[in-house]
């Protein structure tokens, strides 16, 4: 699981569910460009979210790369290291 | 304030909320762009609220703030996510909120200008040659403010043509195109800002606030009868511009040195006053006493419609003098206002309007509007566009287990004395929220209700957020 740290106090969660093999997340920014247009990893190879984990491991270095605070955490099912929101 | 967002608990983030800013001094095409860029986004599905304003804290050039969303919002928000600055000068970019992960968008040679904290702090820059772009389009006109439209545009994923067919001019959608294409060949993209359309989109119009003023007239004299509200669902620009324009000749704006920047209009009957750009409690303090009006306090444009309505049916029904006050903050705002409100307002206004049999008459005194149970360890008070940024703090406040209450109050005279008392003895602490730093608000509420409250007001140059309340009241400051 990736948490991002966005302006104006906003947080960006992509998850890769290891049963399902599929990469979610909750930001819509995140949706129609990274996980539409798939992201380049280090070896310069253009890869997508059925990728899985691969995929993951190459938007954390994007995002890293791009000057984003970007934290990867444990397993799905962890919880949040940012405090969850009460709705 | 940017190192201690770090630690703010995740809020929902399945809708897009977009900040965005655009400034500069005497940018050829800004308008222009800017209109096209509101309609486009609100032709998108999202709701759009949009400043105009010397906000930035320089004093000078234009700041133009919009803030985008899938949702409802109240209030302008706190910080920048993109920013297109195009200035030559960009020295001063603290004043607009960046943060780390924010983009800018400036003209390439003044990139190197900036300083090595803003690049320190995590800023995406993309450098933009405006100038060059400008030049290749054409010779005379500059368009700099189209082509960052169109910059932006292509950066948040929004369709070239959604944004290029709104701009009325057809050689200026070039300058558009070419923002567009530079953008598109040229920056890749490295940020997360992206718009997502909603599914379902309710239908609005995109209203400033003297047309809703004006749309408040005109629905209360229109000859349509019951094919009204059938116009406004069909065509609402339209059903917007015909009322206008109707209202035009009906009623009288009126404009005084003495207070720059306020309009004055009168209802043909005289009995009913809408201040765009007032301070209603100076109004009050002018008026001698004789008239004593009902003074209403529109919190966003919104609600000036309703309360215009309002207004129109107490100086129908009850013959009383009515004033509506869209205050300063307000009357430097644009809006998407949901077609259903305003067809509910002239449904009421005008029975004449609608097959169905309207509500009855108002009630009096309007019902003042509480948030948040007894035993609330704070207590805001506001009038006008400052509910809406206590809102969305209340909100913030609360995500962070705080115990705040708010008092929403439509009305300023009558003062709902009993109101406010009965509120202030239910909370630890009152504070009045005001938009300027003149307390007029606060002073106004001691001078009604003997109470001595606490005050929130706006940094000098600068306008209130709701970051600004939670960082003052929420840590106990």
């Amino acid at each position: 699981m990736l948490i991002v740290q966005l302006p104006r106090g906003r947080t960006a969660v992509v998850r890769f569910n290891a049963a399902t093999g599929w990469v979610t997340t909750n930001h819509p920014g995140l949706r129609v460009t990274a996980f539409k247009n798939g992201v380049r990893d280090f070896s310069g190879k253009l890869v997508f979210p059925h990728a899985g984990r691969e995929f993951l491991s190459a938007l954390y270095d994007a995002l890293f790369l791009s000057g984003y605070r970007v934290r990867w955490c444990g397993t799905v099912g962890e919880p949040d290291r940012l405090a969850a929101s009460p709705e | 304030m940017p190192p201690l967002t770090a630690w703010l608990p995740a809020r929902r983030d399945h809708e897009s909320d977009l900040v965005l800013t655009l400034a500069g001094e005497g940018v050829v095409g800004l308008k222009e762009g800017l209109s096209a860029l509101e309609r486009a986004l609100m032709a998108e599905g999202f709701d759009v609220m949009v400043q105009k304003g010397r906000g930035d804290g320089r004093g000078r050039g234009t700041t133009v703030r919009l803030r985008v969303s899938t949702e409802p919002v109240t209030s302008m928000g706190t910080g920048c996510d993109v920013l297109a600055c195009l200035d030559e000068d960009m020295a001063q970019l603290a004043p607009f909120g960046l943060m780390r992960g924010s983009v800018l968008i400036c003209e390439q040679t003044s990139l190197a200008k900036v300083s090595p904290a803003a690049k320190e702090a995590g800023v995406i820059a993309y450098p933009v040659p405006f100038a060059d772009l400008g030049r290749r389009v054409g010779k005379s006109f500059s368009g700099k403010g189209l082509i960052a439209v169109g910059v932006v545009a292509r950066l948040l994923g929004m369709p070239r043509d959604t944004v290029r067919n709104r701009v009325m001019v057809e050689f200026r959608r070039r300058y558009v195109d070419a923002g567009f294409r530079y953008a598109e060949e040229h920056l890749p993209k490295r940020d997360v800002f992206a718009l997502e359309p909603p599914q379902a989109a309710l239908p609005r119009v995109l209203l400033d606030a003297h047309q809703v003023v004006l749309v408040g007239f005109g629905v209360s004299e229109c000859g349509c009868g019951p094919a009204c509200l059938s116009g406004c669902e069909r065509s609402p620009d339209e059903w917007v511009a015909a009322h206008v324009s109707e209202a035009r000749q009906l009623v009288s704006s009126l404009k005084n040195r003495r207070f720059p920047g306020v309009t004055v209009y009168r209802g043909p009957e005289g009995r009913m006053m809408v201040m765009v750009g007032a301070d209603p409690t100076e109004a009050l303090a002018d008026d001698d006493g004789d008239r004593n009006p009902v003074v209403l306090v529109a919190a966003d444009l919104a609600d000036a419609v309703r309360l215009v309505g309002i207004a129109h049916r107490l100086v129908r029904d009850q013959d009383r003098e009515v004033w509506v006050a869209v205050d300063e903050m307000l009357a430097g705002r644009t809006q998407s206002v949901p077609v259903h409100a305003l067809e509910e307002t002239a449904r009421w206004m005008r029975p004449a309007c609608s097959e169905v049999v309207p509500a009855g008459p108002v009630r009096w005194p309007l019902r003042v509007e509480q948030d948040g149970e007894p035993g609330a360890d704070v207590g805001y008070v506001a009038w006008g566009a400052a509910q809406g940024v206590v809102r969305e703090a209340v909100a913030l406040c609360r995500s962070f287990g705080l115990a705040v209450s708010a008092l929403y109050p439509k009305v300023l005279n009558p003062a709902p004395v009993n109101d406010i008392r009965s509120f202030a003895a239910s909370v630890g602490r009152l504070v009045v929220v005001e938009p300027g730093r003149s307390r007029r608000y606060t002073n106004w509420v001691t001078a009604q209700t003997g109470l001595a409250p606490s005050t929130i007001e706006p940094e000098p140059e600068g306008t209130l957020a709701p970051m600004d309340l939670f960082m003052r009241e929420g840590l106990g400051a």
